[in-house]
């Protein structure tokens, strides 16, 4: 009679007197991988050597679409993605510093769009900077750094229209996207614009395959911006995420060895 | 709502819905018109649920009446924001808020992902010969599946030679898979809500559809 009378919920004893059980494990990786990250972002910035990254297929298009609008006098689009300064905008934010400095050299129209108005000062200041360091600061025009709207669906609508009013020549989709993605890659399509996304979504990533010249997948979004920024900070971060899938590639190897010999033990042992 | 009231909503919903699929023709007037009536209703919308569901309930309860003043900080970190539109010497000023919100962003991610991560790693310790030989093919195409696409996008790592270059051309294949199997799935739920208008139109508008 499980409804008759209930156990007393007692929390089970902390791990070695301070630990909740099961968070041993992340509480070493957190503190592994930050001591990792620091010490290769240290040794990035004082130029000392760190392992190359390799270069990302499809970043030489970046300057194939800007010159592309440059050639043909039109506007070239960027938007940072759904979200607020998570890793994926981050990325987005260095994309877009390089994306702005390659306007700004152009002379060519950066139209930068949002729908989260916590982006927007980001943005705006981000395309300020990248027109002031190729010596154009007269040239930046705030009103082309906009926030649409909050709305999902109303932002994506002003996409398309601005995509078709101003005749936009490269359109660059760079961070994390929702249901928006096709609907927006689809009418830069339709528009004739060349496109480039990064998004590491799964779910929005078929879209963006298929309806844009290059995709940058997955964790190819941080890679490029730390490949384009050159910012010691994210390459050191980047060399120590590539560090960290070794590490996860071999603990999935030994996982896999010890559930295969029907031991527990390794398991066990990391999720303590 | 019936009768008069409700015919003239369906008709401006059907508007609106043939004034969006006109843009499959060409862009065009009807389609602008609707595309800024959407946007300044979302902003009308968005200010006034903002001001019903956030300001009123936050000022007239949590810190009216129950006197939580400890949440004026926040509010005041929000207003700082807008001293960005201020004096010139004052506009660094609106970047402490935003500082604080990445900030809180990255040491959250830090505390909460490790847990989820763990996770994902525990769960791809699979046996190979599981109850059926299904199963078991599915488990060994899910671990070298997995395995080859961290190996695909360590970036450190150049892709030459031969295992390099034969690991990328399968996670490569892999990858198609998965997208197509991915846009198949997204095409249906298109197809699934442009069914819906359709069935608004004919059905719940012009009543030809039961």
């Amino acid at each position: 009679m499980p409804w008759a009378i209930a156990a007393p919920n007692t929390p089970p004893p902390p791990t070695w007197g301070i630990f909740t059980p099961g968070t041993v494990g992340q509480f070493f990786f957190v503190i592994v991988y930050s001591a990792v990250i620091y010490w290769l972002i240290s040794r990035a910035k004082a130029g000392m050597p760190v392992p190359e990254i390799r270069k990302i297929a499809g970043l030489d298009a970046f300057d194939e679409a800007v010159g592309r609008a440059t050639e043909m006098g039109r506007p070239v689009h960027f938007t940072p993605g759904f979200y607020a300064f998570s890793s994926h905008t981050l990325a987005a934010f260095s994309i877009l510093a390089h994306v702005a400095s390659l306007c700004a050299r152009y002379d060519t129209r950066l139209i930068v769009t949002t729908l989260n108005a916590t982006n927007h000062p980001v943005l705006e200041e981000i395309v300020r900077q990248a027109y002031l360091e190729v010596g154009k600061p007269d040239s930046f025009n705030r009103e082309d750094v906009r926030y649409l709207s909050g709305y999902q669906f109303a932002y994506t609508a002003g996409v398309v229209g601005i995509f078709h009013r101003e005749k936009v020549a490269a359109n660059f989709m760079m961070g994390w996207f929702l249901g928006e993605a096709l609907v927006i890659a689809e009418a830069g399509a339709l528009a004739g614009a060349i496109q480039i996304a990064g998004c590491p979504a799964v779910v929005q990533l078929p879209y963006l395959v298929a309806s844009c010249d290059y995709a940058l997948i997955g964790d190819e979004l941080y890679a490029a911006s730390a490949y384009l920024s050159k910012d010691p900070v994210m390459v050191g971060t980047l060399i120590a995420v590539d560090w960290f899938k070794m590490f996860i590639t071999g603990l999935i190897v030994i996982g896999v060895v010890f559930a295969n010999l029907g031991s527990k033990a390794f398991m066990n042992f990391i999720t303590k | 709502m019936g009768g008069l009231p409700k015919t003239v909503e369906l008709t401006i919903g059907a508007i609106g819905t043939l004034a969006v699929f006109s843009f499959l023709y060409k862009e065009n007037l009807a389609y602008r018109y609707m595309e800024h009536i959407y946007i300044g209703l979302a902003a009308a919308h968005g200010a006034v649920l903002t001001f019903h569901n956030q300001l009123k309930p936050l000022f007239l309860k949590q810190i009216g009446a129950q006197g939580q003043y400890s949440l004026l900080i926040p509010v005041a970190m929000g207003l700082l924001l807008y001293l960005r539109y201020g004096p010139k010497e004052w506009v660094w000023i609106s970047r402490l808020p935003m500082a604080f919100w990445v900030g809180y962003n990255a040491g959250y991610t830090l505390a909460y992902d490790p847990k989820v991560l763990l996770g994902q790693i525990t769960g791809t310790f699979l046996k190979f010969s599981a109850k059926t030989v299904g199963e078991s093919i599915n488990n060994i195409l899910f671990v070298l599946i997995c395995v080859f696409t961290l190996v695909y996008f360590m970036f450190t790592l150049k892709r030459e030679g031969q295992v390099m270059k034969g690991i990328s051309a399968f996670t490569r294949y892999a990858f198609m898979v998965a997208l197509g199997v991915g846009f198949s799935n997204g095409i249906m739920a298109r197809v699934s809500l442009f069914l819906g208008r359709v069935q608004f139109l004919l059905g719940d508008w012009l009543g030809l559809v039961k």
